[in-house]
């Protein structure tokens, strides 16, 4: 019993280490593929462009929709669309809030699953070690260019996201009470702080970063075998999920520390 | 590079696999500008050989030394460098799925020589296919060719960067009459050119005809070695 538990802690203490260490590499060759950005730019473009811009049409939708609902759940409040503060509390559910973590989880189902599927199935094909027979660290030519390109991508959708987020609220917000959307338009930039747009883009630079750099660990971590890539991915999947709500878990209670939260 | 030392040493080398000696306690040296074939029946560790002795894997205990170094001790850039004076080839082709013919070709020489212009890879990589006769469009996908035509591609991807050391994993499994016809013929080429190459193969008529040295391994283990005259007994078993 005692042996079998101090295994498991042994083992567990390997896995983290080794994480650890996969992490740090990781990053210190996406600072280097700065300078020897030739070689893996075309991954860069790749990713941003399947990250980003092939994201945009289902962000788009996700976000009108969520704006739109967010009033008209509201509208049953008593009081809900009178006064400023309903700009305010638009601006930071959906900025601070919603648009980074919906962002985040598109990004997680879409890209983070391709991510670790493509990568795993690349350590099964041989393609992993093809690149170190050829001078190239498969970490620095796939992980650096992906943690960029998704990081990058997250920051750009999330401001897409909140764009349309406020304006599916603000149109809806239009129709029930009848305001104008130019003088909603106002009311809302009037009300909007520096600090809203700065949270929502560390939030999501910081969420693009935890789902990249999950996604490329769990799609290295394939020892082998087809069957591994599927449970890869569904780990993969899982645990950025949990450590983008970690995360948000943490901002929130910096901004709370140093006071940035007040309506 | 000190030419009076075997450019790879294996000294006591085992890797285990979920607690089994894929590789036991292996002890052999390579020699320069020689032609060796590793050979033995399916699974007897022929494939991990290579990659061990060109890095790719690293072995759980023993040491393999590069020119005199450790391979498992070596920093970022000496690792590079050895990797770029070796050429691998792979039993199953292994080209990169999302790049074209071309970018397969082009990237080797990229990593050894950033300043390559766009034209003299293109210059490059026509040549290459040229040399074994592809007529292959270079923009092609490896998924639009047959795996024998992958497999020459791969060949010329591990020898584009003309390297010193050669290693062929089953260099003939896949191709046909002709496509084998022109991979023994560079395979030649390099030997000729003084070049270190180490094979796994079952194929009788290229370790009778490529090999000064013969290394056979069972289940793992080293079990002969010495010219094709003596290990021929063994041969007539495994081949």
């Amino acid at each position: 019993m005692v042996e079998t538990i101090g295994l498991q802690v042994r083992q567990s203490i390997k896995q983290i280490s080794y994480a650890a260490g996969f992490q740090l590499f990781l990053f210190r060759e996406t600072f280097n593929f700065l300078s020897r950005r030739r070689i893996g730019l075309k991954v860069l473009i790749m990713q941003i462009l399947f990250t980003g811009v092939e994201a945009l049409s289902i962000i788009s939708l996700l976000s009108l929709g969520i704006g739109a609902v967010i009033i008209i759940q509201g509208a049953q409040l008593p009081d809900f669309l009178l006064g400023d503060q309903l700009y305010r509390i638009l601006i930071i559910v959906i900025t601070r809030e919603l648009g980074p973590l919906l962002t985040a989880f598109v990004i997680i189902a879409r890209s983070g699953s391709a991510i670790t599927t493509e990568l795993g199935n690349m350590v099964v094909s041989h393609e992993m070690e093809a690149y170190l027979s050829v001078g190239i660290h498969p970490v620095s030519q796939l992980g650096a260019p992906r943690l960029i390109g998704v990081s990058l991508s997250m920051v750009l959708l999330t401001m897409y996201s909140n764009v349309f987020g406020l304006l599916g609220s603000l149109t809806v917000s239009s129709i029930i009470s009848g305001v104008r959307l130019t003088d909603q338009m106002a009311a809302l930039f009037s009300n909007f702080h520096m600090v809203d747009i700065i949270a929502s883009v560390a939030k999501s630079f910081i969420f693009g970063l935890i789902i990249a750099a999950t996604s490329v660990y769990y799609g290295f971590s394939v020892n082998g075998a087809v069957t591994e890539v599927p449970v890869k991915t569904i780990r993969s999947i899982g645990m950025s999920i949990v450590l983008c709500i970690i995360a948000d878990g943490i901002i929130i209670l910096i901004t709370v520390l140093l006071g940035a939260t007040n309506l | 590079m000190n030419i009076t030392i075997p450019p790879i040493v294996f000294n006591g080398v085992s890797l285990y696999f979920n607690n089994r000696a894929a590789l036991d306690d292996v002890t052999l040296e390579f020699q320069r500008g020689k032609s060796t074939a590793v050979i033995g029946s399916s699974g007897s560790g022929k494939s991990l050989v290579l990659k061990c002795a060109a890095g790719l894997i690293f072995p759980d205990e023993g040491i393999i030394a590069y020119e005199g170094t450790s391979i498992a001790s070596m920093k970022e850039t000496p690792y590079q460098k050895m990797q770029a004076r070796t050429g691998f080839h792979f039993q199953d082709a292994a080209l990169w799925a999302n790049k074209s013919l071309g970018e397969n070709l082009s990237l080797p020489l990229l990593s050894t020589n950033p300043d390559y212009t766009d034209s003299e890879l293109k210059n490059k990589v026509e040549e290459s296919f040229a040399s074994v006769g592809l007529q292959l469009n270079p923009s092609l996908r490896p998924a639009s060719i047959s795996m024998g035509q992958r497999k020459l591609v791969s060949f010329l991807r591990a020898t584009i960067s003309r390297p010193d050391i050669l290693f062929l994993d089953d260099p003939l499994g896949f191709m046909d009459r002709e496509g084998s016809r022109q991979l023994i013929a560079k395979i030649e080429e390099f030997r000729d050119d003084g070049a270190t190459i180490i094979m796994a193969t079952h194929d009788s008529s290229l370790i009778k005809t490529m090999t000064d040295q013969i290394m056979v391994l069972t289940h793992g283990r080293l079990s002969a070695s010495g010219s094709y005259q003596d290990v021929l007994p063994l041969l007539r078993e495994l081949v």
